[in-house]
């Protein structure tokens, strides 16, 4: 009897353990099907998202961002810490403005005269300069709010004339380039950017090359110099213009900071720090030159 | 199931206006708070992998439209991760160590996802100190918090209707 009721017990839990395997299978599967799924629906949207020239996501995404932006501003001002630090700060940068002011301002009587002549001599042979060409000046929202993107997010977008591929400066030189621009918003990808790449024109020595970022907080890596030439510390780089550029020429880029020929290399290794200080950005000046 | 659907969208929102907003003022060890994906994560553990892995494609892809990179790059990381800490995390204690581990580990996953994805389209190159380091605070930072997350997130997700995808 007892036996008899041990078997049926036993029977029972093994019906148990079978339906927990079956229904806990049934799960796995379809647990299964769904990551392939999503991973198919995933994959397509990266295809079809890093086809070159323009994306048919663009739209959605400008949506997205265009949406979160006014919602966002007002969100963004409830944050409660770091406004003493702010005040502090933007103190000290004021009393360092102030005194660049001063020095500046006796540069700006030198620089007039020699703006005069420049104008005479490039409207005489129909030179088109950086100077010459309209600017968009815009507000620095956000600064690299991700850890692998250190670009930064402007507050004007494609309805203030800004499209992708427009470079964009302060008054001391290239901060980066527009890569993705919605109705409100752009993105800025950073001339510190390990992705980006410029042909520049050494302003002493005349030799181009290029120039490109290392990453956040380090300084531009200057290529394609021959060890013969005559490129130097201090030495001004601006952007070439050659045909076919990304960026107008005379586009400050940076200073030389050293030019080294190293060992084996057949050319020489020149570190440019970059012209516009790229950790305290607020206004900047997205310059309307499509090439 | 609306009902669901609607507690789902208002957690991955909610995570990527926190984000988006908030979290540029926080960085911990040089590395920015990753509040989606640790939404992401706390979901997948609280209601499995199935629910998990649509929360990870739906912040993915919202997360994407504010970055510079092809839409769908954050999604596999976050795909991979909520789909094995949910499958996990089914048949596993709710101890708070266990939580931690999970999510850490799906952080460390979800990172390396992102990188491997961004580098393999040519749009990020990055040094291996740079990836590990984001890597270890996150997963670190993310298991700290995730015991805390899910007490947040478990009523959210649980009220009114029954969790049954």
């Amino acid at each position: 009897m007892c036996g008899a009721v041990r078997s049926i017990a036993g029977t029972a839990d093994l019906d148990q353990f079978t339906l927990n395997v079956t229904v806990r299978s049934s799960r796995t599967t379809r647990t299964r099907r769904a990551l392939v799924a999503m991973m198919l629906l995933v994959a397509t949207l990266l295809v079809v998202d890093h086809q070159p020239g323009d994306s048919p996501l663009a739209p959605a995404r400008s949506a997205v961002r265009d949406g979160f932006a006014s919602a966002g501003s007002g969100l963004g001002s409830l944050w409660p810490f770091g406004d003493g630090a702010e005040v502090k700060r933007l103190e000290a940068e004021n009393a360092q403005l102030r005194t660049d002011l001063d020095a500046a301002r006796g540069e700006v009587a030198k620089v007039a005269d020699v703006e005069r002549e420049r104008s005479r001599l490039a409207e005489l042979f129909d030179i088109k300069t950086p100077n010459d060409v309209p600017k968009t000046v815009a507000r620095v929202i956000k600064v690299g709010a991700s850890n692998f993107d250190d670009g930064i997010e402007l507050d004007k977008g494609t309805d203030s004339g800004i499209r992708i591929g427009m470079p964009v400066e302060t008054g001391a030189g290239l901060v980066g380039r527009v890569v993705q621009a919605s109705r409100s918003r752009s993105t800025v990808q950073l001339v510190s950017d390990a992705t980006f790449a410029v042909t520049v024109r050494y302003a002493d020595s005349g030799d181009v090359g290029t120039a490109s970022g290392q990453g956040a907080g380090k300084n531009l890596r200057g290529d394609l110099v021959a060890l013969d030439s005559r490129v130097h510390a201090g030495e001004l780089v601006v952007t070439s213009g050659t045909d076919g550029s990304l960026y107008p020429a005379g586009l400050v880029v940076g200073k030389v900071k050293t030019a080294e020929s190293g060992g084996t290399d057949l050319r020489k290794r020149v570190d440019i720090y970059p012209g516009a200080d790229l950790h305290r950005l607020d206004l900047v000046a997205v310059v309307q030159w499509q090439p | 199931m609306k009902l669901r659907n609607a507690q789902l969208a208002f957690v991955v929102a909610a995570a990527v206006v926190v984000q988006q907003v908030l979290v540029p003022h926080v960085r911990l060890l040089g590395v920015y708070v990753d509040v989606v994906m640790l939404a992401v994560l706390s979901v997948a553990l609280i209601a499995g992998p199935r629910i998990g892995m649509v929360a990870a494609v739906a912040a993915g892809l919202v997360t994407d439209a504010f970055s510079p990179f092809p839409i769908g790059t954050a999604s596999v990381g976050l795909l991979l991760s909520a789909a094995l800490v949910g499958s996990i995390s089914e048949g596993a204690d709710e101890l708070p160590w266990v939580s931690a581990g999970l999510v850490a580990i799906g952080s460390i996953i979800a990172t390396l996802g992102f990188v491997l994805v961004a580098a393999s389209f040519d749009h990020l190159q990055t040094s291996f100190f740079h990836v590990v380091h984001v890597a270890v605070v996150l997963a670190v930072v993310n298991g700290a918090l995730a015991p805390f997350i899910r007490k947040l997130v478990r009523p959210l997700m649980t009220s009114g209707t029954r969790l049954s995808w």
